[in-house]
């Protein structure tokens, strides 16, 4: 499970990174969250050489790491939607996760929500939410879910 | 890109006449490429599924305002249930290339308030743009839709898209703001289908195409990706 550095592991596109201390616990929390969506754990260590560790955080492609401090009051996520497992991980941790959504050529960070504070349901013609090219209203659609969309951005 | 080819004539020419048959009509691209444009059906359904997910996510964007990854069922439902009365879709077929994909959507909806307007879209996968397809489709929706009793096209184009209002402007539509971020454009259509061949909309259209891609300053909307 260490073996992190050099040829032992290749990148996967779904692998999560851990740090942690010196319990197991919470390793053994992030791999039963990351692995039915199909994540895989690579733990780094207190021994874990700055190589190792380097090749963890820039060549492992990892898409979420977790970092347990008491002093974490918010975490981003980004590259991609967090997913409804990951999601309800964090929640049951107590980790407020907020989506971060932009351009990396321009904003790394333009908005963020929480993850999981999706609109009930699809915007329809019907409603008046979609013109009949199927063009989003966007004043209706703010109009229609003020009060979700207050939710997501709420603190 | 002149009409080189009439696979089909179609079965009845009464303007206005809603049974009239769905015309295939094939033309030459400026490249040398052929396309065959005709109506959309149900069985392109999965197709159009599949095509949308080619669009880059600023083309998704920019033809819908959003970018879901993919059409939802109901989406794609909409998309193929084409009435040839209110509803109309006519899409672009590579005959050159193998499986002859569709590559690009031209697509109107009558104004339920005023039958004499419809809302329009065209779209052409990225890939296949700035060849004169959107032209094509543009030409050939124009000739579905007067035929039909529509007059004036209105569209919503996103303010970030100079370069289409700019052009859109000079040819005399009427630009003014409507969402946020989007204005609310509207085209009176030629009298018939020939006027439009060499008209200043076409002329706007072809300009506008022929911007697209290279760095160059790209049109948002309508005629530069695949309609979903």
């Amino acid at each position: 499970m260490a073996r992190c550095a050099g040829g032992d592991l290749r990148p996967l596109k779904d692998r999560s990174a851990v740090q942690h201390g010196r319990g197991e616990g919470k390793v053994i929390a992030v791999k039963a969250a990351a692995g039915p969506p199909g994540g895989v754990t690579v733990p780094i260590y207190d021994t874990s050489s700055t190589d190792q560790i380097r090749w963890i955080v820039t060549d492992s492609e990892a898409v979420m790491f977790v970092v347990e401090t008491p002093k974490i009051r918010l975490c981003f996520s980004g590259g991609g939607p967090l997913g409804e497992r990951f999601t309800h991980f964090f929640a049951g941790v107590g980790v407020q996760v907020y989506e971060g959504d932009g351009l990396t050529e321009t904003s790394p960070t333009l908005t963020s929500a929480r993850p999981g504070a999706c609109l009930a349901r699809a915007l329809t013609i019907e409603s008046g939410e979609l013109t009949a090219t199927l063009k989003v209203r966007r004043a209706v659609v703010e109009q229609s879910y003020a009060d979700d969309i207050d939710r997501i951005y709420a603190r | 890109m002149g009409e080189v080819m009439a696979l089909r004539e179609p079965t009845s020419g009464v303007p206005g006449d809603a049974s009239v048959d769905t015309q295939e009509t094939g033309h030459t691209l400026r490249d040398g490429g052929r396309i065959l444009v005709r109506s959309l059906r149900p069985s392109d359904r999965t197709e159009l599924a599949t095509q949308y997910e080619e669009l880059s996510p600023s083309s998704r964007r920019l033809r819908f305002f959003n970018a879901p990854k993919h059409l939802s069922g109901s989406q794609l439902d909409y998309l193929v249930d084409v009435d040839g009365v209110d509803r109309f879709a006519l899409g672009a077929i590579m005959l050159d290339e193998a499986g002859q994909p569709g590559v690009g959507v031209a697509r109107c909806a009558r104004d339920h308030d005023d039958p004499c307007t419809a809302e329009a879209a065209v779209t052409v996968l990225d890939s296949y743009c700035n060849r004169g397809i959107g032209t094509i489709l543009m030409t050939s929706l124009v000739d579905e839709a007067r035929a039909h009793g529509i007059t004036r096209f209105t569209a919503s184009v996103m303010w970030e898209n100079h370069l289409l209002l700019d052009s859109l402007r000079a040819y005399g539509a009427v630009v003014v703001p409507d969402e946020p971020g989007v204005a609310a454009v509207s085209v009176e259509l030629p009298r018939e289908s020939k006027e439009f061949v060499g008209s200043a909309l076409y002329r706007v259209l072809q300009i506008v195409a022929g911007h697209l891609g290279g760095g160059r300053p790209r049109m948002s909307t309508d005629s530069r990706a695949r309609d979903g």
